[in-house]
């Protein structure tokens, strides 16, 4: 038998092991071309080697953030972090651990609409009267049931993963959501006489597809009372509250498993119930062709820690064309406009961008154009990203549509209405949206400016 | 700079070794050392940088003079400068805030204005380490240093200088001037880091995060502004996610704080200097007795012989020594942080070392599983007292774990979260136990007769360090990584 090596040997094969690999990961680490400076799958810039000067050397600000450069553009970062995730997924920990929802239930969802602000005299009346608050008629939907037992449930923090799909919490702030009721009545006074003022809340998955035994469970708030509340409320506009037309669909592909959005069928059916409040008939489903991308990883899979089970089962995007000719531009925050495809090909784009494909993403502004009908109405869509997967099914029947992201938009809505006239106005929000105090300020700063 | 991060391990400590290994003699080396260690501060502190100078200064002009007065006054006076020096830094810049609050707060009206005063990295480690120094020339127990630089390099000695242990200056005192690194050492100090930065990074970090999410950050939990959220925060906390994120806190600070006096002692092995061990499992004591004995046993050491030792320590009667065993553990708690948290957390210490002196100790070892479960509870409440600095949040924290808050025992939420760590607290708690330091003599000790488990043992000590440290650094890429709102893009 072969002797081993001596003690000796085997301490400088051991020694060399370890410090060659380090040299060699060093010197890799120094190839600055290797180093990315975005990362795909966080969505951001990467830190950047800082610029020099005396004050920050002497704060201390400029060797924390050459040490921060190195390593948020580590070179291969996000095989590296992908790496991470499986470990801390073996471990059982996850990488990312945003807050604990525990006792976090939100405010009670009030049982009646309130009025909201009171609005000046003599503009209440004919704006009330033709929208009386339906969500609140008694009334007995059942939703098809659950297709099965739960088998896996992991608590993540602010979301939750039931087998392989995950669920964002939600709690309602009745101050938040009051503040969004007023910014909706402001709207509906100031614009009526304008143009059409619809609005809906678009709820997220928790209500919709979770499995009905984990989400009893879950200290989040009822999303269909709190949608009723605030629709109920907004009592100067109109409304069309899609939650039972999406619900009643809940076994059909409605919500993403990998990322928080709904997909473009959920936005399908409530597309459905806006005809109806606008008094104009939708177009069948099947009058769409459909574009399908594979292969989508989202928000949930990445803010999981990158779940294997969600890793293992990606989504699919489904993009409905409409049956006419379209085109579209965007203007961006510096007020450049480029020709953009309505529905872009994400084909080859990497795995969590691919719900980009509805309106190439948030822009500040978008105007889409009917190219099949040479006269027609506008309308204009406010939103943030759940209302991308909605716009492309107004365009078969308005002539012009036009979508701000109020997120981004930086004039007002007056203004935009003082250049472009525009026969209805659509709310597109998501539920979410209604309890984050700074987008409802944004929104409301939006409609007041 | 920390440890545990990229930059270290790839750039800062790779140019370390090849720099130091280039140089032949010991001259040279201590050079690349000291230059090294001062860029290491200087990372952190670019200003402070410089009262680690000065107070190496001070100590080695003290210790000098020591050396040569020729009256025992003569050197007490010397002693007392050098000893006013380092309490006076240390005074100012950790505790004078503290002292300010203190004061107004007992008059009942802000008379003076607190001063805000920014803690040097690593003060209270270096000052104590220069401590040992000058009392220890006034004790004869060393000869002064006559080089200036080589008192700077013991103090600023980036192994130890920021988080421990606290070196004496005897122990090193030789190997500053004659070290010898050996390949056994080498091979030594290589494991020893790998663990420890694993340690760090893939434990301590993974139970701080839990922690955190359970509890409350230490970001929060220090911020005045946020208390009434911080309040609303725990009180709707079920007991379970209370005792919990406890428990992880309790795992968290062993891991951080030992694994940062392994990766010390590993780099101090690869170049020759021989640091005494900080810790020796002291979840696995079963008393706190015999825990303090196994805890940051370089602080123990040093308030037992600067400061108990020499107040008269047990030989001056049961009064006096009750009297010695207060200041010291007073002075235990207040060197961790300038709060009365700390104190009240060294005095509850002081009250259990003095009950198990005088009454219960003898029994807790004859019967030590019941000793070792008292420590773990006692310990454990000490952590309490320890992480929550506000006397508001601390009183709501307890309250909570016992379900006086009005809170759920548990809920829905707090057993899948929890459920999901089960594992990962296991592996904890096996780190935190001799467990794997006996599976490896095992494996020694059979491999002596037995070929594959010889063999075995080789290629996993071949292995592993480099395993740990790549684990380790995967584990570190993304640290920046923070979690965007949805709504962001």
């Amino acid at each position: 038998m072969k002797k081993l090596p001596s003690a000796t040997t085997h301490r400088i094969i051991k020694l060399a092991v370890s410090f060659v690999s380090v040299i060699i990961i060093s010197t890799i680490c120094f190839i600055i071309p290797l180093r990315p400076t975005v990362s795909e799958t966080e969505k951001r810039e990467l830190a950047k080697f800082p610029e020099f000067s005396f004050q920050a050397l002497m704060s201390g600000d400029y060797f924390s953030d050459i040490s921060t450069w190195f390593s948020d553009t580590m070179p291969f970062r996000d095989s590296l972090m992908n790496l991470n995730s499986k470990m801390q997924n073996f471990l059982g920990t996850s990488g990312v651990l945003a807050g604990f929802n525990e006792g976090a239930q939100g405010d009670v969802i009030p049982d009646s609409p309130t009025p909201g602000e009171t609005l000046p005299e003599g503009e209440t009346a004919t704006e009330s009267e033709t929208n009386e608050p339906e969500t609140f008629a008694p009334e007995e939907i059942t939703y098809p049931a659950d297709k099965g037992e739960a088998q896996h449930v992991e608590q993540l923090s602010s979301i939750v993963i039931c087998d392989n799909a995950g669920f964002e919490y939600y709690n309602f702030v009745q101050s938040t959501a009051d503040n969004y009721v007023k910014a909706l009545n402001t709207a509906g006074t100031k614009f009526s006489s304008q143009a059409n003022v619809f609005a809906t809340v678009v709820p997220t998955s928790t209500d919709i597809t979770l499995n009905e035994k984990v989400r009893a469970k879950l200290s989040v708030s009822d999303q269909k009372q709190a949608i009723d509340y605030m629709l109920g409320s907004a009592t100067a506009v109109k409304t069309f509250n899609c939650f039972n037309n999406i619900k009643q669909h809940r076994d059909e592909y409605v919500y993403f498993r990998t990322d928080h959005h709904w997909t473009a069928l959920a936005a399908y059916y409530a597309y459905e119930t806006f005809c109806q409040a606008k008094g104009i008939t939708p177009l069948p489903l099947s009058a769409y062709e459909v574009w399908s991308f594979e292969g989508f990883l989202g928000t949930f899979y990445n803010d999981s820690g990158k779940d294997p089970a969600l890793g293992n089962t990606p989504d699919r995007v489904d993009a409905y064309k409409p049956p006419c000719q379209y085109s579209m531009t965007i203007t961006d925050k510096y007020g450049n406009t480029t020709s953009m495809p309505m529905l872009y090909d994400e084909t080859n784009a990497p795995a969590s961008y691919k719900y980009g494909t509805f309106i190439c993403g948030d822009n500040p502004l978008s105007t889409i154009t009917n190219e099949s009908l040479t006269d027609g109405e506008a309308c204009l869509v406010v939103k943030e990203s759940f209302g991308n997967a909605f716009v492309p099914f107004l365009v078969y029947h308005y002539k012009t549509v036009y979508v701000i992201d109020y997120r981004h938009y930086t004039s007002s809505l007056s203004s935009f209405l003082s250049t472009h006239t525009v026969n209805d106005i659509l709310f597109v929000n998501n539920v979410s949206m209604t309890r984050n105090s700074s987008l409802v300020s944004d929104l409301a700063s939006f409609i007041a400016g | 700079m920390v440890f545990s991060s990229l930059f270290f391990l790839f750039a800062f400590l790779p140019a370390n070794l090849l720099c130091y290994f280039c140089c032949k003699t010991v001259k040279t080396r201590n050079i690349i050392l000291l230059l090294f260690s001062l860029v290491f501060y200087a990372f952190g502190e670019p200003v402070y940088v410089a009262i680690l100078v000065l107070m190496a200064l001070f100590c080695w002009l003290f210790s000098r003079l020591i050396d040569t007065s020729r009256t025992p006054n003569e050197k007490k006076l010397w002693l007392a400068a050098a000893v006013a020096v380092c309490i006076g830094a240390i005074g100012y810049f950790k505790y004078i805030g503290f002292a300010v609050e203190s004061f107004n707060a007992l008059i009942g009206k802000d008379l003076i204005p607190v001063p805000q005063v920014t803690l040097p990295i690593g003060i209270s480690f270096y000052t104590f380490q220069l401590l040992t120094y000058v009392i220890d020339v006034y004790r004869g127990d060393v000869p002064s240093q006559k080089s200036y630089w080589k008192v700077l390099l013991y103090a600023s000695l980036f192994h130890q200088c920021i988080a421990g242990p606290i070196v004496r200056y005897g122990d090193i005192e030789n190997e500053l001037t004659e070290r010898h690194e050996n390949l056994a050492e080498m091979s030594q100090g290589l494991t020893r880091f790998a663990s420890g930065l694993a340690k760090k990074a893939i434990l301590a970090n993974g139970c701080g995060a839990v922690a955190d999410t359970l509890l409350l950050t230490d970001a929060a939990i220090g911020n005045g502004a946020l208390l009434a959220d911080n309040i609303a925060a725990i009180t709707s906390r079920s007991a379970l996610a209370l005792w919990a994120g406890m428990a992880f806190y309790m795992l968290q600070i062993y891991l951080d704080f030992s694994s940062y006096s392994d990766m010390a002692i590993g780099m101090g092995l690869m170049l020759g200097f021989h640091y005494k061990e900080n810790f020796n499992y002291p979840y696995t004591a079963y008393s706190v007795t015999d825990f303090w004995r196994r805890w940051h046993m370089s602080l123990s050491t040093f308030f037992r012989d600067y400061v108990y030792i020499p107040l008269g320590g047990n030989r001056k009667g049961k009064v006096r020594q009750v009297f010695n065993l207060f200041a010291v553990w007073g002075l235990t708690g207040l060197w961790h942080g300038a709060s009365w948290n700390f104190v009240l957390w060294g005095l509850y210490f002081f009250v259990l070392l003095i009950l198990e002196k005088f009454i219960f100790g003898k029994y807790l070892e004859k019967v030590k599983p019941v000793g070792r479960i008292y420590l773990l509870v006692t310990v454990f409440f000490g952590w309490v007292l320890f992480k929550f600095t506000d006397f508001t949040i601390l009183g709501t924290v307890l309250k909570g774990m016992f379900g006086l808050n009005g809170n759920p025992a548990s809920t829905y939420e707090a057993t899948s979260f929890i459920s999901g760590y089960v594992f990962f607290f296991i592996i904890c708690c096996v780190a935190c136990t001799p467990v794997v330091k006996t599976a490896k003599k095992l494996l020694i000790k059979f491999g002596k007769t037995n070929r594959p488990v010889n063999i075995t043992y080789r290629v996993l000590d071949i292995a592993l360090p480099l395993v740990l440290i790549l684990l380790a650094s995967i584990s570190l890429v993304g640290d920046s990584y923070n979690p965007f709102l949805y709504f962001q893009f």
